[in-house]
């Protein structure tokens, strides 16, 4: 029998990921850009969500789109009918965005003129929540015909979240959905994060997520402009 | 279907580990998973099979030890382990405050691997 040994290694699987999103962050900061992750199942109201920020923002702010498809080009449509630039990654079949995924589709951007970059991610709630993409913020979106108990199936995700959406609440009481107990496991989960109600649709509180979003957006920081020219 | 971008992970760390090593065979990996981390050791063993075919990690055997999340208790600061299915009701083992908040982060650490030369 062959002689063997064994060699410790401790060493986590995602580091090299984590480097280099590390290193995009760092970039994309030092241009004045601010990177925004959405994450959620498919269907949840990403694409819907980026319109609203859209529509918010756009004359305070210059905004572009990194739409991740696994192989289609309808979000990405979507977003340039509503006129702001979207760069599309057909993901072939991979269910989540990588640093180094990020780091080529920003490579052929005027980084200069962009202040929010949104990046909406692949519909999964899984394999997602699991890779940082160099995103300053990241965003976890929920929906009420989903169910309240998605964080207790999915609770990596809903603690990569530095908020938690709770979109199509015009669905009212169509869905079970029970808006105190979703708050409470997210708590338990991600003590403090904020959870914000909203319906994409009739508009209902996306002014409470403008409110947590925008003070974020680094250029929207006192000094930012001198700063960046 | 999302084991393959982890396991794919999992043999580039092994294989960096076994060459700076000057190990030619790899023959068992110990993995630390957090057991919120949605991974079937079936489907890593599988992907790792076909991944790993003509490497020096090829037929190693993957051993999974999985990580129970933490909580803290916010009233009292007492560490506790507890499986998901009591988020629910979690409270305080030692003061029974129901104000617990998770700790520890997902792992997916490579522990160690056994090798031979």
């Amino acid at each position: 029998m062959k002689e063997t040994r064994v060699i410790r290694i401790r060493e986590s699987i995602l580091a090299e990921n984590a480097a280099k999103a590390e290193d995009l962050r760092e970039r994309l900061s030092a241009h004045g850009v601010t990177l925004l992750n959405l994450m959620s199942s498919p269907g949840s109201g990403k694409t819907s969500l980026i319109l609203r920020t859209i529509e918010a923002l756009r004359d305070r702010y210059s905004i572009a789109v990194v739409e991740a498809d696994i192989d289609s080009t309808v979000d990405a449509d979507r977003i340039a009918a509503a006129g702001i630039p979207a760069v599309q990654i057909e993901t072939g079949g991979f269910c989540h965005i990588e640093a180094a995924m990020m780091e080529a589709a920003v490579s052929g951007m005027d980084l200069d003129a962009i202040d929010l970059l949104v990046l909406e991610n692949v519909g999964n709630l899984i394999c997602t929540a699991q890779h940082d993409t160099g995103a300053h913020l990241s965003v976890a979106i929920l929906s009420f015909p989903e169910g309240d108990d998605k964080p207790l199936k999915y609770p990596i995700m809903f603690r990569a979240a530095d908020a938690v959406i709770v979109n199509k609440t015009d669905y009212g009481d169509l869905a079970d959905f029970n808006l105190e107990a979703a708050r409470r496991r997210v708590e338990v989960l991600n003590p403090g994060v904020p959870l914000i109600p909203l319906s994409c649709r009739t508009g209902a509180g996306v002014d409470a997520w403008i409110a947590w979003l925008e003070p974020r957006i680094r250029s929207s920081f006192p000094g930012a402009s001198e700063r960046r020219y | 279907m999302h084991e393959l971008a982890i396991t794919n992970k999992i043999l580039r760390t092994v294989l960096s580990h076994a060459r700076r090593n000057r190990a030619k065979h790899v023959h068992r990996v110990l993995l630390v998973v957090s057991e919120l981390a949605d991974l079937q050791p079936i489907w890593l063993q599988h992907y790792f099979d076909k991944l790993a075919a003509g490497t020096r990690a090829e037929g190693a055997r993957l051993e999974v030890e999985r990580l129970a999340p933490e909580f803290d208790c916010q009233s009292c600061g007492r560490r506790f382990s507890a499986l998901m299915s009591e988020v629910d009701l979690i409270e305080c083992p030692a003061c029974g405050s129901r104000r617990c908040g998770m700790v520890r982060a997902a792992d997916y650490t490579v522990e160690e691997i056994e090798v031979s030369s």
